[in-house]
This record gives structure tokens, C-alpha cells and sequence, in this order.
């Protein structure tokens, strides 16, 4: 049967192609199926990290700090929980009785507090830091409407206290100064989560909340001790007090090992008031200078000189020298401080009379390579490595551009720059036997179960500088200083102190600048079982004193007095002391002698003196006529 | 013998493979369609209780929806696999046009309804529905019709078929739809292929679609930078690659067995679009990559039975009807999983039977209906020279039913 009308390819089989149809579908199934199973279990852990990720809101918890511990377990800076207070107002129905409550808790003026809680506002701080105690009264209260919030509180026992030692940390708790910046790896611990599921827009859920505890900080036991700390605090005090100078700075250091004791400046802050608003104050007050700022050392960085002169087998104690007052170096006329001369001495009188003449001999006789041997041996041109941020390295003129005249100066401690970090340091090693020392601070490292923690790395003892030999020798020409010379104020009766004064003009602009003076000393504390070195600078002394025998080995030798009594170290009189101290007696009046005859008249009552000025009749005298003294005042003559 | 051709038995089983009245439903299919669209009421509840709680304040609001498209669904399927196809053949004409005027009717206003940029819905006052998921059979149904009674095989044949699916395609871009569209153009192109239309004149129209394309991704900003979003998502995490992460995260935390049923963390407002869109993304999540494969095996074995059903169809039309129903069904949910799993880039597409639309869930069981009305007449060991038997004895009953005015 034919339909004509009908135009229907009636060869073609609607079916040959289902086949074909059905394997493309087929395979299309499996091609997207082999890209679930990619993205299901081959990215599966990647992607299911991720989503949790997602799903969970986390509110961190602070860990708390570790703290900074002297020697002796006191605390220097310790984190506590402090609360922040707020009040809801729209949650509070009586805010008379809450404010009344909040200015008996924390002193403040109740109407102010009142007018404070009844503003239109979602929520208001009324107190931060609030002590748990205060917390307790709050709550017992049993008022509504007062919501609290923790904080980490980092306080400081002692204040203004160690200031650039410790440091401080940023309102977030992070160390930027000091110890707290050096040691914040240890320091900070990790912070904990708190993690809740919730939705996307943040809903929580109710699943669960995970709590991840957080893992306090370590805790830093230094060198330093409290004790000699606020010794020296003391010290520092009276300095500013009689000379009103520019800076004070003090280091005590355990010369054998290198460990920091105490370490005290002026000017300075509170660090638990740390002046934040005030950059530049912060910035000038919150670096030690000690270990960051350079000076001109003078006189104290003889020792040195002497010390590398006598190991270098250069000179011997009793080599003779001749000073006239001054050396002429390469066309040069370089003046001794003692402008008469010193006439013909010794070594060991050129060590105890600090003679100028003598050091620029002894730098001569070795030569810019031998002696710029030494220093780099000291470690002076190089930084000590003194666990604290900031710290600079000396300053020297380049080896290959030292001329002779150059060299000269360099002998007595001029033309030269130095950190006291790096001159109490060197100088150790020339007490302690000739060996290297690094200064630190880091004791050990304990974690919150008391478990040490790792090596810091610090060693002790270094390399040998100079022989045991001369280090003996330098041991009692510097006791000498002490016992008989420019040092005496720093004698301290029954206990064996050695020492060295130190007064260097101040530049300024590359010129020298007229009664601007750094006076300091130098001393070691050669008693058995208090191994320590003292260094204390007064910048810009004010007044006629600026000697550093007048301004800084008093104020030493009360230190060594204090610490020795501190440490429980028995004093061994030996009968020399009446003799050196002397009995006390009124001094009498030198106005109108001339300086020699008023040496001579100084000489017999067994008193050191110096002198300022150039003139020849002496017009004026520190202590005045009449002050009741003994031995181991130095006078000095105005002339 | 007239006589015994004429005679129907509704279940009475016959060995002639000339008559083939009175075969059963085809069960496979039917349970896959049922099981399904439950397996859908039971993740749209899952994916949607949180979210249409917090957003609707209903927890079951789409779950009710999709239960009463479930039951109009199932009611539809099971009237329609009970009418006779010729029945369906003759209702072709006038249902592609209601087609074509319910697409034309989103752009009306009042009526039609317009969300996240797209005029997809039109509103009957208590309920909304969207004419493409209907449209796009009622063009299966329209294409089936020419193509039987059409030379496929020359040009003319294969123009008449475009046009008729074009105009459907052409209302469903300006909607705009761009996935419904493609979904459409690759039904057009294997009702083609398979009506027997030369290869040559498929590759030769296959061209002018990529460029169309092309050019359509390059009108509309937003299709481009979904399609870079494909390509790496994680460069764009909150803004264009926002859901595919999603929807890797949900996938890639379910792993091989899943969290287990309810227990989806992206359901929580994370994965937007969980209840339709990205249904098969909280599958994974809940029952990992044993409920994925599951799932897609459900659609393999349509893909398996439609084209089962089309082969042993009783006649041409029979054989492109099936051939377009199953197509259909294969490609969207084919889409659908590739864009879940990032095959190809982000397009909004439900999964058949599964996500939450009533429109998609009665229209697919409807169709399911037609495709068992279909088996229901299939003549399981036809030839080609039975199909020719077969259109003559329509031919001949009608005939016969004139000569011997039989009503």
C-alpha cells in the first residue's frame, strides 16, 4: 500500500542511530562522574579543610606573657588578667544605684558616672584594669546592666626600673623595647581559640564550641639582680640630685662571666606608664644608651692601652718616662692634663697618676698594627653581642689612615669612640685573667612548668686576650689608682677596689666643647666572691666638679660599699686602711697660695687633688674651708 | 482477519508483533521516576528546612510545594502513560503553540514574574509556574511530529525542524535562559542526528551555533565572567566563584560515604541554591560519592530505557517522541552534574525530578507518562519493514473503519 502524499524516507531505520545516541550519553555520564570523583576524593581533604575553615568562627584568647625574672626569682614584669568593665544602659533599670556602686569601687564622681551610664548608647567603658577584687565587689552587688571583658595586663613591680633593660611592650602585647622585644619569641606564648559553628551570616548553631587552650609564654630568668639594681638606682639618684647632669648611666657586671647585674639610666620612665603620646621623648629614653650610643672615653680606656703594652712586652712597671707636660708627635704638641708635667716616673706612677705622656709612649712603642690588634681582640670594633636590640659597635679611625699623631691620642683614650658595653667588656678581660667575655642578661628560659628551655647560645668565656701575668699586673697597678690615686673616692675600707677615672671633653660639630664633660670611672671589685665591674658615666656634670675622680669614684666607691654589704661579703682589714683613709679632720682654706705651694700643703694631709684652670694662684677650692673630710676626698683647686 | 486486527484488548497479551496493543508499562522507568522524586522531597527537605526557615520563617515551604508537585506529577504521569500516543500526536500542534504563548507570557506584565535578572515564571495568582519546563516538551513533541513525516535526509527537512525548535530556543534566550537554551540546542541537534539527518548538514549547522554562542557569551558581561569563574574560582571567592566553591566544599567534605542524611554543614546559608540548583551538591555532601554515583546511575538507566522504548516504538513519531523525552531528561541532568562538580561553568539548572519546581517535577513526570504510553504500544521485535507495515495498517484500519463505517 503506497501513500503518495507522504514523503517519508521510508530507507531509513528511526532506530540505526539509537545506539550511537546512547553511547555518547553514556560516556558523557562517565566523563562528569570521573570529574566528581576528582573533586570528591582526590580534593576531597583540601576542600573539607577548607569548609571548616568556613564553619567555624573562632574568637581568639590570649596567651598569657611569660614573665622577666631577676637572678633571684624576683619579678620584673609579669602579666596579670585585668577586666574592662562596661555598662549597657538599656539593661541597667537602676542606674543611681550603679553609679553610686561604681564611684565607691573606683573613686569616681558619682553624678559624672551618672550622667556617664544614662547616655543613649548601646554600651559604655566605665573602668579598664580592674583587678579581680574589684571585679568581685562589683558583681557581689548583684546590679544588672555591668558587663566585663578580660585583658592581658602587663605590669611592671618596680616601675621606673630597669626601664631600658625591660622594655616595654605595644598595647597589643607585643615586646618593642628591651628584653620584651629581645626575648618575645620566649616571651609570647600562642594564643588559643575559642571555635563555634555557626552559619554562614555567623548564627551559631549549637553544634558545639571547640576550646583550644592557649599555651602561656616562657618565662626569662636574666643576670640582673634587684638588689644591686636598686644600688645603683641610688647612686644614679644622688648623681643627679648634686650635678644635675644631662645623662646618668650605670652598668654592674660580673666581669668573670659577662652577666649583667644591673644596668640603671637617667633620664627614664615608668614603664607602666609608658609615654606614648611623646615619640620622641619615648625614642631618646627607651634606648639604652650603654649599649647604643658612643663616647670618647678619656682616661678609662688607658687601662687598655696599658694592658696591651705590657703583654706586647712594649714596657715594663718600672720603665721610665719623662713627661714635661706634654709630647710633640709628628710637629704636634700634645698636652699632658697635668700641664706642670709629671716630671720622671715609672709605669706603674704613670698608671696611678693617669699620665698622659706615658699612654702615648705605650701606643707608640707598639705601633697602629699591634695595638689596633689588641682592640680587635677586646672586641671593640666589633659589637659584643649583648643580648639587647640597638646595640652599636666602637668607632676607630681606619687602621691604614692612623697617623703617628693619631696613634698617640688614641693611647690615652681620645680620638677614639666606644660603647660602655664594649669598654666595661674589654676592660673585664684584662681583671678576670686575660679571657673574652660576652655581656648578657638571658640566664636561662623556663617554660610555665619550670622546665629550662634550650641554650641561648651565650657563652661565657671566650678566647684568652692577655696573659694571666699581665693581667696580675694590671690588677695591682689599678688597685693602686684606688688606694693611692686619682680612684680614691672609691675606696671602700676591709674590700679591694681597683679602678680608673675617666673625664673627656664632649664634641660638638667636630669641635670641642667648652665645660661640656663626660666624667666617669671605671672600677672592679677584686674582693673574693663579687667579681664585679662598675662602670658609671655622668654626662654633662653642672657646676665647677667634672672630674671624674670628684663626680664618679664617690658615687662608685658608695656602690661597692652597698653592694659588698648587699652581697654579705665579710670585709679583711689588713691596717692599711686608717692609712689611707686617715683621720678626719677640717680642711683648711688654699685661696691666694699658689698651685704648687697648695700641692705641697694637699701632699702633707695625704689628700689628692686637681686642678682647673691656668693660672698659678689658686682662687677658689672644692670642698670648701671648713668641710670636715678625710683621705679619700680629692680637692679641687680653681685656679 | 480485519476483524481480529481491529480488535483491542487493553490487557490482553498478543504475540503478533504486527498489532503489539496491550504491552505493560515499562517498570524500570517507572520506578526510577518514583524513586526519584522522592529521593528529591527528602534532600529538598534536607538542603532547604534551615534556610527556609531563617529566610521564610517556613522550614517546610519548599518541601510542600514539591509534595504537591509530586502528587500532580505522579497523577499526570499515570493519566498520560493511559492515552494512546496517536491521541498525543494530534494534540501536538495546538500544545507547541500553548508552548510557545505561555514563553511569550513571562514578558507580560503583572503575569509574568522576574527573578535574579530573568522573566522565567509567569503567576496564575495561586501558583507560578514556568513555561519552559513545559515548552521544552511540547518542542520534543512538535520536532518528533516533522521529523516523521519528513525526508530528514534533505536539507529542507532539517530547516524544518530548526525552525520549529528555534522559536522556542529564540524565547527562551530573551528570557533570558542561556542554560535551558543549550539544553534545548543539543535536544534539536540529537533528534536531528537521530530522525536521520546527514551528517554533513549537521556539521554545517553545528558551526553557526558555536558562533552563536560565542556571540552570546560576549553580549551579556556576567556569562563571561561566570565562565573565567569556572576556570579558577578561587580567584574570585566571594563574587563569581562564590558557588562552585561551595559546591566543591560540600562535595569534597562528603568524601566516599558522605556525613551522613541531614547532616550537610553547607546547607547553613553556605551553598546558595542548595534545594535546586545545587541539590546534588548536598547529595554529595550527605551520602559522598556512593549517593553521586547512585543518582547518576538513576539517570543512565532513563537514558537507557528511553532509548530502550524509542527502538521498540511503534512508529516514527513513537520513536522521536521517545527519543526527545529521554534526550531531555539525560542532557539536563548531565548539565546539571557537570556544572556541580565544575566541569563546565556555573548555569542555573535544575536536576531532574530532584531539585525543588513544581513546573520541572510535573512536567518531567508527565513526560515520563507519555514515554510509558509510548512502551505501552511498542512492538518489541519491529523491523524497519514493520514500521512500513505498521503505517499501512493505520493506513488500513483507517481505511477499513471508512469502507465499513466501524466507529
Amino acid at each position: 500500500m503506497k501513500q503518495e502524499k507522504s514523503d517519508i524516507n521510508h530507507l531509513y531505520n528511526p532506530t540505526k542511530r539509537l545506539p550511537a545516541v546512547l553511547l555518547l550519553v553514556v560516556f558523557l555520564f562517565v566523563a562528569v562522574f570521573v570529574k566528581m570523583f576528582a573533586v570528591i576524593i582526590l580534593d576531597g581533604g583540601k576542600l573539607q579543610m577548607k569548609a571548616i575553615d568556613q564553619w567555624l568562627r573562632d574568637l581568639p584568647t590570649d596567651a598569657p606573657r611569660g614573665s622577666i625574672l631577676d637572678r633571684n626569682g624576683n619579678v620584673l614584669a609579669s602579666t596579670s588578667t585585668r577586666y574592662n568593665l562596661y555598662v549597657r544602659p538599656s539593661a541597667t533599670p537602676d542606674k543611681p544605684a550603679v553609679a553610686k556602686l561604681l564611684s565607691n569601687v573606683f573613686g569616681y564622681d558619682y553624678e559624672k558616672t551618672l550622667e556617664k551610664i544614662s547616655k543613649r548608647t548601646s554600651e559604655v567603658t566605665v573602668a579598664t584594669q580592674v583587678t579581680k577584687e574589684q571585679l568581685n565587689t562589683v558583681y557581689e552587688s548583684g546590679l544588672s546592666g555591668i558587663y566585663y571583658s578580660e585583658d592581658n595586663h602587663r605590669y611592671y613591680p618596680y616601675g621606673d626600673f630597669m626601664t631600658q633593660v625591660l622594655g616595654f611592650c605595644s598595647t597589643d602585647g607585643f615586646g618593642q623595647t628591651g628584653l620584651e622585644a629581645y626575648y618575645n619569641k620566649y616571651l609570647t606564648g600562642v594564643n588559643g581559640q575559642i571555635m563555634t559553628e555557626t552559619d554562614l551570616i555567623g548564627k551559631e548553631l549549637g553544634a558545639g564550641t571547640y576550646y583550644l587552650p592557649s599555651i602561656p609564654g616562657m618565662n626569662v630568668i636574666t643576670t640582673l639582680d634587684s638588689g644591686i639594681q636598686r644600688i645603683v638606682d641610688g647612686a644614679i639618684a644622688k648623681a643627679v640630685a648634686m650635678f644635675k647632669p644631662k645623662g646618668v648611666a650605670c652598668i654592674v657586671m660580673d666581669y668573670d662571666t659577662g652577666g649583667v647585674v644591673a644596668l640603671s639610666e637617667y633620664p627614664s620612665f615608668d614603664l607602666n606608664n609608658v609615654p606614648r603620646d611623646d615619640l620622641e621623648a619615648l625614642f631618646l629614653h627607651s634606648k639604652s644608651n650603654i649599649v647604643s650610643s658612643v663616647y670618647e672615653p678619656g682616661s678609662t680606656f688607658k687601662i687598655l692601652t696599658a694592658a696591651a703594652a705590657l703583654d706586647a712586652g712594649k714596657v715594663t712597671v718600672s720603665d721610665r718616662f719623662y713627661c714635661a707636660g706634654s709630647r710633640t708627635v709628628d710637629g704636634k704638641r700634645i698636652r699632658c692634663w697635668k700641664a706642670k708635667g709629671h716630671g720622671s716616673i715609672n709605669f706603674a706612677e704613670g698608671v696611678e697618676g693617669s699620665c698622659n705622656c706615658v699612654f702615648m709612649d705605650s701606643a707608640l712603642r707598639m705601633g697602629t698594627e699591634q695595638f689596633y690588634n689588641y682592640l680587635r681582640n677586646f672586641g671593640l670594633t666589633k659589637k659584643t653581642g649583648i643580648d639587647m636590640t640597638g646595640e652599636t659597635s666602637g668607632i676607630f679611625i681606619a687602621q691604614d689612615a692612623v697617623k703617628t699623631v693619631d696613634l698617640a691620642r688614641i693611647g690615652f683614650g681620645q680620638a677614639v669612640a666606644v660603647t660602655p658595653i664594649g669598654l666595661i667588656s674589654a676592660t673585664s678581660a684584662v681583671m678576670n685573667g686575660g679571657k673574652k667575655v660576652t655581656p648578657h642578661l638571658l640566664s636561662v628560659v623556663k617554660d610555665i612548668n619550670g622546665n629550662t628551655v634550650g641554650n641561648t647560645g651565650i657563652t661565657s668565656s671566650g678566647g684568652q686576650i692577655i696573659s694571666q701575668n699581665t693581667s696580675d699586673t694590671m690588677r695591682t697597678l689599678l688597685e693602686s689608682v684606688v688606694t693611692t690615686g686619682s680612684g680614691k673616692g672609691a675606696y671602700v675600707p676591709g674590700y679591694r677596689v681597683a679602678g680608673k677615672t675617666g673625664t673627656a671633653q664632649k664634641y660638638a660639630n667636630g669641635a670641642i666643647a667648652s665645660g661640656k664633660y663626660i666624667s666617669s670611672f671605671l672600677g672592679f671589685s677584686l674582693s673574693e666572691g663579687a667579681n664585679y665591674a662598675v662602670l658609671f658615666i655622668v654626662d654633662e656634670p653642672s657646676g665647677y666638679m667634672y672630674y671624674g675622680s670628684q663626680v664618679a669614684a664617690p658615687l662608685v666607691g658608695e656602690i661597692f660599699a652597698s653592694m659588698f654589704d648587699y652581697l654579705g661579703i665579710e670585709p679583711v682589714y689588713t691596717g692599711e686602711e686608717a692609712e689611707i683613709i686617715g683621720e678626719k679632720f677640717s680642711l683648711p682654706d688654699f685661696t691666694g697660695m699658689t698651685v704648687a705651694q697648695a700641692r705641697n700643703e694637699l701632699a702633707k694631709l695625704g689628700l689628692y687633688c686637681e686642678t682647673d684652670g691656668e693660672g698659678n694662684n689658686v682662687k677658689g677650692q672644692y670642698p670648701e674651708a671648713g668641710v670636715t673630710v678625710d683621705k679619700r676626698n680629692v680637692v679641687l683647686l680653681i685656679t | 482477519m480485519l476483524k481480529n486486527m481491529l480488535k483491542r484488548g487493553e490487557n490482553k497479551p498478543q504475540s503478533s508483533p504486527l498489532t503489539g496493543k496491550g504491552q505493560s508499562i515499562d517498570i524500570p522507568l517507572a520506578a526510577v521516576s518514583v524513586v526519584l522524586s522522592v529521593l528529591g522531597l527528602v534532600f529538598i527537605f534536607s538542603a532547604s528546612s534551615y534556610s527556609a526557615n531563617a529566610q521564610l520563617g517556613d522550614a517546610f515551604h519548599y518541601v510542600k510545594t514539591q509534595a504537591v508537585a509530586l502528587a500532580l506529577g505522579l497523577f499526570a504521569m499515570l493519566g498520560l502513560s493511559f492515552v494512546n500516543v496517536s491521541k498525543i500526536k494530534k494534540a501536538t500542534i495546538p500544545l507547541y503553540l500553548i508552548g510557545l504563548v505561555l514563553l511569550g507570557m513571562v514578558f507580560l506584565p503583572v503575569i509574568g514574574v522576574e527573578s535574579y535578572g530573568a522573566k522565567r515564571w509567569i503567576n496564575l495568582g495561586f501558583f507560578t509556574i514556568q513555561p519552559s519546563e513545559y515548552a521544552k516538551f511540547f518542542m520534543v513533541m512538535m520536532l518528533a511530529l516533522i521529523a516523521s513525516k519528513t525526508d530528514m535526509s534533505k536539507f529542507r527537512g532539517v530547516i524544518a525542524v530548526l525552525l520549529a525548535g528555534g522559536a522556542v530556543c529564540a524565547l527562551l534566550i530573551i528570557e533570558p535562559n542561556m542554560s535551558i537554551t543549550m539544553c534545548a540546542v543539543a535536544v534539536i541537534f540529537i533528534m536531528l542526528f537521530s530522525s536521520g539527518a546527514r551528517i554533513k548538514h549537521l556539521i554545517f549547522l553545528i558551526i553557526p551555533v558555536i558562533v552563536g554562542a560565542v556571540v552570546l557569551i560576549l553580549v551579556e558581561p556576567y556569562r563571561m565572567q561566570r565562565l573565567l569563574a569556572f576556570l579558577d574560582p578561587w580567584k574570585s571567592p566571594l563574587e563569581e566563584g562564590y558557588q562552585l566553591i561551595q559546591s566543591y566544599y560540600a562535595l569534597g567534605s562528603g568524601g566516599l560515604f558522605g556525613v551522613g542524611l541531614f547532616n550537610s554543614r553547607q546547607k547553613y546559608l553556605f551553598l546558595p541554591f542548595a534545594e535546586s540548583d545545587f541539590i546534588l551538591s548536598v547529595i554529595g555532601e550527605e551520602t559522598g560519592l556512593v549517593g553521586v554515583a547512585i543518582i547518576m546511575s538513576l539517570f543512565v538507566v532513563i537514558a537507557v530505557r528511553g532509548v530502550k522504548i524509542a527502538k521498540q516504538a511503534s512508529d516514527r513519531y513513537s520513536c522521536y517522541l521517545a527519543i526527545g523525552i529521554t534526550a531531555v531528561t539525560t542532557v539536563q541532568a548531565l548539565l546539571n552534574a557537570a556544572v556541580v562538580c565544575g566541569a563546565i561553568p556555573p548555569t542555573g539548572l535544575p536536576l531532574p525530578f530532584v531539585s525543588a519546581g513544581g513546573s520541572s517535577l510535573v512536567a518531567y513526570l508527565g513526560a515520563m507518562g507519555i514515554l510509558q504510553s509510548i512502551a505501552r504500544n511498542r512492538l518489541p521485535f519491529a523491523r524497519i519493514n514493520t514500521f512500513e507495515a505498521n503505517e499501512a495498517r493505520a493506513e488500513g484500519i483507517k481505511h477499513a473503519k471508512r469502507k465499513f463505517s466501524i466507529r
